[in-house]
C-alpha cells in the first residue's frame, strides 16, 4: 500500500504511460484524469498533490487551477504546473501559475522522470 | 578713396541700402554657386558715377534714379531693359540703345528705343561680328554707319556684354552722332556693372528655384517619406509618401508639431527625447523601427533614418527622417515568429517522451551490454542537443517579438558568477582546463535580473568550456567608469587560452545564426544563437558586450553594466 496519492492530469497518451512507469517504482499512487473536468471530479481530500497540465481538452489548466482553489475541499492541495507551455524563467504563463496559486512550474521537456521525482519528493517532504 | 560732392547725396539716397543688399546678396550667394568676376566696390562704382563736372550736376539726380532702377529687384529685367532705352539716351545723349541677346537659338533684340528695323540694322552692321568674347566691349570712333535718327548720321557705337541669363548672352548697343565722351563711357561702365549684379542675382535666384523645384519633384516622388523640422521641431517638409504613410496631407502637417503628425507608438516625445540626447554638432544618424499611429487611429511598422543636425554651440538646428513602411515585413515576420513558436512548443511534447523513455532505460542499463549502454548515452545527448537547440529557438523568437520579460533588483554580481562558475567547474576539469574566479572586494550592486544574467554569463562561460581545449579560463571583476566618463561601471572579464575566432568574424559572432568555427576547427556543435541571446539579454538591460580574440590565442570577452539603477531596465 503506498502512502502517497497524486493526481497528473494529462491528455497525452505517450506521457501519461512515462509518468505512471517512473512513479510505480516510488512511494506513490499516481491518478490520472485525461481532461479538466476529470481532473474537478477526481481531486478530492486524499489527493496529497496535483501535477497539472494547461493545454487540455475542455477547460483549460488555468481555469482548473482557479476553480480548484476556489473549492474549500481542494483549495489546500498542492498543484504543481507540467506543461510544455512557456518557461521555467520569467514568463507570464508561470506568473500567471503562481498568482492562482500553483507552488511550481516545471516545463516537462527540460526534465527527465528522475529529476521529476525528485522535485516532488522535495515537495512532500 | 575720397568721393567729391557725393558724399551727401549719397548719404541722402535711398539707394544706398538698396544696393549694399545688391552687393551682399551677390556675394552670400556667390560663394553657394558660382564664383562671380572680382567686383569693384560699391563706393568705387559711385565714386566713378558721381565724379562729374559742376555744370552736369542736375544730371545726378537723373543717374541715381537709373542705379535706383538697376538696383531695384522688384522691376523685371524685361521691364529694366524697356526703361533703360529711355535713360541712358537721356544721360549719354546717345541716339539709340539697342539691347539684345545671343542664345544657341540665334539673335533677338530684347529692348530698344528704335524702331525694330533700325535697330536690327544697327546690330547687324556694327555689333554682332565684332563681338568675340562675352565680356570685352568697343568704342567705334569716326566709322558711320549708313543709318541716319533723327536726320543725323549714325558715327560712332559703343557696345557691351551685360552678362548671361537664362543662357542667354546679353549686350548693349549705344550708337551716337556724336563722339562718345570717356565721361560717357564711365556712366556705361557703371550700368554695365550694376546690371551685371542684377543678372548675376536673377540667374541666382533662378537656380535657387530650380534646385528647389528638382528637390521638390525627387522628393515626392520618393517611395520613402521623408520629413524636415526646424529647431522648434515643427514640421518644414512632409513629402507625399509621408501622406501615404501617416495619412496627413502635407497641408495639414506643414507647421504643426512634428510628434503630433508622426506619433510613435507608446513613445510620443522620443524626436525631442533624441535631440536633447544628441550631444555632437556633428550630424548624427539613428536608425530605429518601431510603430506609429495614423491619422485614422492604425498602427503602422516602420523603419526610420533621423538625422539630428546641432550647430557649434550644440543649439538643435533641425531634423530629417526618411521613414519606410515595414508592415508587410513585420507581418511576414510575426508569421515566422509565431510559425517557428508553435513549432518548437510542438516539438517539446515529443521531446519529453524520447527523454523520458531514454531514462528509464539508463535506470534498467544494468541489463544492457556495454555497446547498448554507449547508444544509449549518444541518444540521450541527442535528445539534449534537440532539446536545447528548440529552446534557443524559441527564446530567438521571442527575442525577435520583445516577449521576454526582465525583472530586474539590485543584485551583487560575484555570487552570481560564483553559483555559474561552480555549475561549469566539473565541465572544465574533465578537458583538464582551470575555470576560476578572481575574489573581488567589489560590493557594488547592478539593477538585473537574476536569472537572465545567470543566463548570460552561463552561456558564455559554456563557450569558453567547449572551446578551450588547454589552459585556463579566468574571470574578475571590475569597476571602471563607461567611455564618456559619465557612469560608474561594473565589467566582468572572461579570457579564455581557447582556439578564439579569426579577427575576419570577431564582429559577426552576435549575429543570429552565426557560428564562429567551422566543423573542422571544432567539435563542438550549436545553432550559432547562444551569443545572440547573450547580446539581446545584455542591451535590455542596458549593458554592453565586447569581445577581444586571435585565433589560436583565445577569447576576452567583457560585459559591463551601469551601477546607476535605472528603471528602462525593466523593458
Amino acid at each position: 500500500m503506498k502512502t502517497k496519492r497524486g493526481l497528473l492530469v494529462e491528455d497525452e497518451p505517450l506521457l501519461i504511460d512515462l509518468y505512471q512507469e517512473r512513479f510505480n517504482e516510488e512511494d506513490f499512487d499516481l491518478e490520472i484524469a485525461r481532461d479538466g473536468n476529470e481532473a474537478l471530479k477526481k481531486a478530492d481530500h486524499g489527493v496529497d498533490l496535483i501535477l497539472l497540465d494547461i493545454l487540455l481538452p475542455g477547460i483549460n489548466g488555468f481555469e482548473v487551477l482557479r476553480r480548484l482553489k476556489r473549492n474549500l475541499e481542494t483549495r489546500d492541495i498542492p498543484v504543481i504546473v507540467l506543461t510544455n507551455l512557456g518557461s521555467e524563467q520569467s514568463d507570464s504563463d508561470k506568473q500567471l501559475a503562481f498568482s492562482l496559486g500553483a507552488v511550481d512550474y516545471l516545463v516537462k521537456s527540460y526534465h527527465t522522470p528522475d529529476e521529476m521525482v525528485e522535485i516532488i519528493n522535495k515537495r512532500l517532504r | 578713396m575720397k568721393i567729391t560732392g557725393a558724399d551727401k547725396i549719397w548719404e541722402d539716397t535711398p539707394i544706398k541700402p538698396i544696393l549694399q543688399s545688391l552687393y551682399t546678396a551677390t556675394m552670400t550667394e556667390d560663394r553657394r554657386f558660382v564664383r562671380l568676376p572680382t567686383l569693384p566696390s560699391w563706393e568705387k562704382l559711385l565714386s566713378r558715377l558721381y565724379i562729374l563736372p559742376e555744370a552736369a550736376f542736375d544730371q545726378k539726380a537723373l543717374r541715381l534714379e537709373l542705379l535706383g532702377l538697376i538696383s531695384n529687384e522688384s522691376v523685371s529685367l524685361s521691364q529694366l531693359y524697356a526703361r533703360l532705352c529711355v535713360f541712358l539716351p537721356k544721360i549719354t545723349g546717345c541716339e539709340g540703345i539697342i539691347i539684345w541677346g545671343v542664345s544657341s537659338l540665334g539673335a533677338q533684340i530684347t529692348a530698344t528705343n528704335l524702331s525694330p528695323k533700325k535697330a536690327l540694322r544697327c546690330v547687324e552692321t556694327r555689333a554682332i561680328q565684332k563681338i568675340t568674347k562675352p565680356d570685352c566691349y568697343y568704342f567705334n570712333k569716326g566709322t558711320p554707319i549708313s543709318l541716319q535718327i533723327n536726320q543725323k548720321p549714325i558715327a560712332n557705337s559703343h557696345v557691351m556684354s551685360l552678362g548671361e541669363f537664362d543662357g542667354q548672352q546679353n549686350y548693349l548697343l549705344s550708337v551716337s552722332s556724336r563722339l562718345i565722351s570717356n565721361e560717357t563711357s564711365r556712366v556705361f561702365e557703371v550700368v554695365r556693372q550694376v546690371l551685371g549684379l542684377r543678372l548675376k542675382i536673377s540667374q541666382l535666384d533662378q537656380n535657387y528655384q530650380q534646385q528647389g523645384t528638382t528637390i521638390a519633384n525627387l522628393t515626392s516622388q520618393l517611395g520613402e517619406g521623408m520629413v524636415m523640422t526646424d529647431g522648434a521641431l515643427r514640421v518644414t517638409m512632409w513629402n507625399r509618401s509621408m501622406q501615404r504613410l501617416t495619412g496627413f496631407r502635407t497641408s495639414e502637417a506643414i507647421n504643426r508639431p512634428f510628434e503630433q503628425v508622426f506619433c510613435r507608438f507608446g513613445q510620443p516625445d522620443w524626436l525631442t527625447a533624441l535631440a536633447k540626447a544628441t550631444k555632437s554638432s556633428e550630424p548624427k544618424h539613428n536608425l530605429a523601427d518601431f510603430e506609429i499611429l495614423t491619422n485614422n487611429g492604425d498602427r503602422r511598422w516602420v523603419s526610420c533614418l533621423v538625422t539630428i543636425y546641432k550647430n557649434r554651440s550644440g543649439i538643435f538646428e533641425r531634423a530629417v527622417l526618411v521613414a519606410r513602411d515595414i508592415s508587410h515585413k513585420k507581418s511576414l515576420e510575426q508569421k515566422k515568429n509565431e510559425f517557428i513558436s508553435i513549432a518548437t512548443h510542438e516539438l517539446r511534447t515529443p521531446l519529453t517522451a524520447i527523454k523520458g523513455y531514454l531514462n528509464l532505460l539508463e535506470r534498467k542499463s544494468g541489463n544492457l551490454t556495454e555497446k547498448q549502454i554507449s547508444y544509449l548515452s549518444q541518444a540521450t545527448k541527442a535528445s539534449d542537443r534537440l532539446g536545447s537547440l528548440a529552446e534557443d529557438l524559441l527564446r530567438v523568437t521571442q527575442i525577435d517579438q520583445d516577449r521576454i520579460q526582465f525583472k530586474p533588483q539590485s543584485i551583487h554580481l560575484f555570487p552570481l558568477l560564483k553559483k555559474v562558475v561552480r555549475d561549469f567547474k566539473p565541465k572544465a576539469a574533465a578537458k583538464g582546463v582551470i575555470l576560476s574566479l578572481t575574489n573581488s572586494q567589489l560590493r557594488d550592486k547592478v539593477w538585473l535580473d537574476q536569472e537572465r544574467t545567470e543566463q548570460i554569463f552561463a552561456n558564455i562561460i559554456d563557450n569558453a568550456t567547449k572551446y578551450t581545449e588547454r589552459g585556463a579560463i579566468k574571470i574578475w571583476l571590475e569597476n571602471t567608469a563607461d567611455r564618456q566618463g559619465l557612469n560608474q561601471q561594473l565589467v566582468v572579464n572572461i579570457r579564455d587560452t581557447g582556439i578564439g575566432i579569426g579577427s575576419k568574424n570577431v564582429e559577426e559572432i552576435f549575429d543570429k545564426f552565426h557560428r564562429a568555427h567551422r566543423p573542422e576547427q571544432s567539435r563542438e556543435q550549436g545553432a550559432g544563437l547562444g551569443l545572440y541571446i547573450v547580446k539581446s539579454f545584455i542591451e535590455k538591460q542596458n549593458g554592453t558586450i565586447a569581445v577581444k580574440s586571435r585565433a589560436g590565442k583565445g577569447t576576452h570577452f567583457v560585459v559591463a553594466f551601469s551601477l546607476e539603477p535605472t528603471k528602462r531596465s525593466n523593458k
